[in-house]
């Protein structure tokens, strides 16, 4: 099952490898059609998912120089199912607006998607990291190609060298880990205990990977950069799936591996999400570009997520899993909102856009709805991920649950604010003349993610089904 | 006795005179014009010695020592020959030289140089077949007559090199003064027994020399220069074989002659390792010059593969270069088969030929250790040598170094991809060159898939 997953997107490489780069509508087929293919085996990981049973499904081994364990758990079926889901969804999104080295761009998705799935479901440490890093390649390459502006060098820079400094901290944590234990195999890491002096060792080293990948505050330097750079599917899978390798990295190996030192830094994480929320809010309230609005409110998005991951309580755990997976859409979705904007006006600034709502109703409809989704309008999926995260904070700490709170109300004057400036007033008709709104294809990608966030923002049981008893163990 | 002496060394014996008749035939067909008339039969015919040179020794099942313990050829002697004769063989393949046919002859002198070298077990035995594949080197260096640069490479090669030779015989006179012995064995076992101050110091001139064949810190300065100023497929041959024989010989003396004195050859060869690491990555910063940013980034590579020999992990050693061997020859063979000369002149390669890009941006993340390229497979041993050795803070300097590699890799791909560039036309690749390329990036690629013949190679030649 698994493995499939894995190498179906090869498989769609090696076809499109044999057809002429002239041919880019059959190249954007294939493409499509390995993504949804991809999608559909994702969907039947979720189907056959078992949500009575502890411990990893779907379980595989590979023999490599070692043997190698593929399985998911609740934890990472819903990130597989995003990835698969995101990256189909991103190559219909951008299937005009991509016009030079179409070949290259779908072989950097397919490569990309197929890195991912591994990355969510490998079980080694080693392998992990690999992966981890595997995924830096496609993206830098497809900053720095279809990326817009002059600053796209810098800003693949800035993303590949943060990524790669902070994590080869965490490989000499892993050799540290396999020089002491003999092992990377993740289940057997797990019955290890180590003193609490190592475990802070490494749980720092673990630390300087994840949190440049979340990213948390002092460390966010590169996500404006990047995805302001990025080609709008680029922004989209950053936020949507390659932010949460970090948060995902904290929930699989810092929290279980190293207890004792998790529990030693929760003041310390607990501060640096609240930090993350209310700076970020703050700075987002500054920002003129649209998709720099977008990337800081991920910032503070995923301080939510990272307060509720440290809450060491079910609630807190589901809530920062919903948030991960609710960010998944919603912030994709607004990306490609500002996509649709990029591809009719060619520019991302703010004070050119104004009362869009006359020429584009239906976009500003979209617009509107994914602007409340992400301020955690009651309804959507970030209410119930926030709520949660939230009441699990106020059940650690009282006072980090308040100051965090702040940073909903912030978040709501930024998105409405937003809205505001974009959608309504009078047309600018001297900057920006001709109007089209969404178009059929558009309308079609929209209309998944609209439906995603108000099904776990309306009945969030759904996800948090499989999801449970995973998060159990974690804090048992 | 004698006569099994020399059915050991027949394969050596075949490829010494192969090499003298085809000088015969050279002075004979080559003293009139056209002179350049020999240049191709001469090159052919020196692949065909060397492929057959190869066959021999694979076929050869008979080891032993030769001439009084001067020379060893046992199993591990043997691979190390067949990797250099591969290399020698990849240097005449990648070699486009149109006017002298001499330099042909010079490869494989020098092939014969390091083979002896390789399977020396006697200091005199290392000494004079060191100063053969030297003096090989030293022409080579300075073929192009008529270049300056080539003739500045030379001439510092030669001249340095000859003041590393000086050391390395003081070096030998101190250990032999010592010992009273030449012989490595010997060394061995006396050196169990006591140890007088000066063969300590003998032990580090020894080293001055070995480390100025590598390029290591602090012997460094003549590469640039060297690889600068040498044509391009000498400069190949200089990144891609003398490395594997010293590195024989090295990690022979090593892990046997000077095992017992590790207190004090341990921090001198980290200091290199660490001091190559630093200088390679720092220096290749500034380089616009392609052929100056890879030999830094060899020397950086040499900093690896001595921090494999200092933390005594000789497998990691062999592995490292292993993999260093198969992106040197893609690196090479890139250059020689579009024949750049400088950085910037690669920009707007991933849009007039993609695909060839695209496999060179693969080496260079591969080089900068990104995985799951094999790059990454030689730095994460390296790493784990440094941590098992317990060198927390040189496997930190090393991680950073391996940072700072990564930008000037990065800089290459971003002139190649990121810059836009009118119209260029698409450069004309030599096919030979090309295909050597594409197959050695193939097996960076799918290294990941199936490393274990690497990780067994380097174990068999680890293992004395």
């Amino acid at each position: 099952m698994l493995s499939n997953l894995i190498v179906l997107p090869w498989l769609g490489i090696l076809v499109l490898a044999f057809v002429p780069s002239r041919n880019t509508d059959l190249i954007r087929k294939i493409g499509a059609g390995t993504a949804a293919l991809c999608f559909v085996l994702s969907l039947q990981l979720w189907v056959l998912f078992d949500n009575q049973a502890v411990g990893f499904q779907f379980v595989e081994v590979k023999n490599w120089m070692f043997p190698v364990y593929f399985g998911i758990d609740g934890i990472s079926l819903f990130f597989v199912l995003l990835t698969t889901f995101l990256i189909f969804l991103c190559i219909v999104a951008t299937w005009e607006s991509i016009q030079t080295h179409v070949k290259a761009y779908m072989m950097a998705f397919l490569v990309m998607g197929s890195f991912l799935v591994c990355v969510f479901t490998v079980l080694d440490l080693l392998f992990f990291y690999i992966f981890f890093e595997s995924v830096l390649i496609p993206m830098f390459l497809m900053i720095g190609i279809w990326g817009s502006r002059a600053r796209k060098g810098r800003a693949a820079y800035l993303f590949f060298f943060y990524t790669l400094l902070g994590s080869l901290f965490m490989l000499l944590a892993i050799l540290t880990i396999a020089f002491e234990t003999g092992t990377t195999d993740y289940q057997v890491l797990l019955t290890t205990t180590w003193s609490e002096s190592r475990q802070i060792f490494l749980w720092v080293a673990f630390f300087a990977s994840f949190a440049v990948k979340v990213p948390m505050v002092p460390f966010h330097i590169w996500l404006p950069e990047a995805h302001v750079e990025a080609p709008t599917a680029g922004s989209v899978m950053l936020a949507g799936v390659l932010l949460k390798l970090g948060t995902y990295g904290f929930i699989r190996f810092s929290i279980p591996l190293f207890p004792e030192a998790s529990a030693y830094f929760t003041p310390f994480m607990f501060t640096m999400s609240i930090v993350a929320i209310v700076y970020t809010s703050l700075t987002t309230l500054r920002q003129g570009d649209l998709k720099k609005i977008i990337a800081y409110s991920s910032v503070a998005h995923m301080g939510f997520v990272t307060l509720g991951l440290f809450t060491g309580n079910v609630v807190g755990l589901e809530g920062a899993m919903m948030i991960m997976l609710s960010h998944g859409w919603v912030s994709s979705a607004l990306f490609l909102c500002v996509g649709v904007l990029y591809d009719r006006y060619h520019t991302r600034l703010v004070k050119y856009y104004q009362g869009l709502t006359q020429a584009m109703p239906l976009f500003a409809i979209v617009f509107t709805f994914f602007s409340m989704a992400n301020l955690g309008f009651p309804g959507t999926s970030s209410f119930a991920g926030e709520f949660m995260s939230l009441a699990g904070a106020f059940e650690a700490n009282v006072t980090v649950a308040i100051l965090a709170a702040i940073g909903t109300v912030l978040g709501a004057a930024y998105s409405v604010w937003l809205c505001n400036r974009v959608l309504f007033g009078p047309l600018q008709t001297e900057v920006l003349s001709g109007y089209s709104d969404l178009v059929r294809r558009e309308a079609a990608v929209f209309a998944p993610l609209i439906f995603m966030t108000l099904w776990m923002g309306i009945y969030p049981e759904v996800f948090l089904q499989p999801i449970h008893l995973s998060i159990l163990y974690l804090c048992a | 006795m004698f006569i099994n002496d020399w059915k050991v060394v027949g394969p050596e014996l075949f490829l010494g005179i192969a090499v003298q008749l085809l000088v015969v035939l050279g002075v004979w067909y080559g003293s009139r014009p056209p002179y350049s008339v020999l240049v191709r039969p001469i090159k052919a015919l020196s692949m065909l010695t060397t492929a057959l040179t190869l066959w021999l020794i694979a076929r050869s099942n008979i080891y032993g020592s030769v001439w009084n313990e001067s020379f060893s050829f046992h199993e591990n002697e043997r691979i190390i020959h067949i990797w250099i004769l591969v290399g020698c063989l990849v240097a005449l393949v990648l070699a486009n030289n149109k006017t002298v046919y001499e330099n042909s002859l010079f490869i494989l002198f020098s092939a014969l140089g390091m083979i002896g070298l390789a399977a020396s077990q006697d200091f005199l035995a290392f000494y004079l077949t060191l100063e053969l594949q030297s003096f090989c080197f030293y022409i080579l260096a300075a073929t192009r007559r008529t270049s300056q640069y080539s003739t500045e490479s030379g001439l510092k090669y030669f001249i340095l090199g000859a003041i590393a030779s000086g050391f390395l015989l003081f070096g030998g006179s101190l250990l032999y003064g010592a010992t009273g012995s030449l012989c490595f064995s010997d060394w061995m076992l006396l050196s169990q027994v006591e140890k007088p101050m000066f063969f300590a110091l003998g032990m580090v001139f020894f080293f001055v020399g070995l480390l100025f064949k590598l390029s290591a810190f602090p012997f460094h300065v003549w590469t640039p220069d060297v690889y600068e100023g040498a044509p391009t497929y000498i400069t190949a041959f200089f990144a891609l074989v003398p490395k594997i024989a010293v590195l024989g010989l090295f990690f022979k003396l090593l892990s046997t002659s000077f095992y017992s004195s590790i207190e004090q050859w341990q921090p001198l060869l980290v200091t290199a390792a660490v001091g190559s690491m630093l200088i390679g990555a720092l220096g290749a910063l500034g380089q616009q010059r392609l052929k100056r940013l890879f030999a830094y980034s060899t020397i950086a590579h040499v900093g690896f593969i001595l921090l494999g020999l200092a933390t005594c992990a000789w497998d990691t050693s062999f592995f490292y270069l292993a993999l260093y061997f198969v992106m040197t020859i893609a690196t090479f063979s890139f250059l020689l088969s579009f024949g750049y000369r400088n950085v910037n002149e690669l920009a707007g390669m991933g849009r007039t030929n993609p695909a060839l890009g695209i496999a060179f941006a693969l080496l260079l993340f591969s080089m900068a250790g990104v995985p799951p390229l094999a790059g990454f497979f030689g730095k994460y041993k390296v790493f784990e040598a440094a941590i098992g050795a317990q060198m927390y803070s040189v496997a930190l300097v090393a991680v950073v170094t391996s940072v700072i590699g990564g930008v000037y890799y990065l800089r290459i791909i971003k002139t190649m991809f990121f810059t836009k560039v009118e119209d260029v036309a698409a450069p004309v690749a030599s096919p030979l060159a090309t295909y050597l390329f594409s197959l050695s990036v193939g097996f960076l690629v799918f290294f990941v898939l199936y490393p274990a013949p690497v990780y067994l190679f380097a174990e068999v030649l680890s293992i004395s």
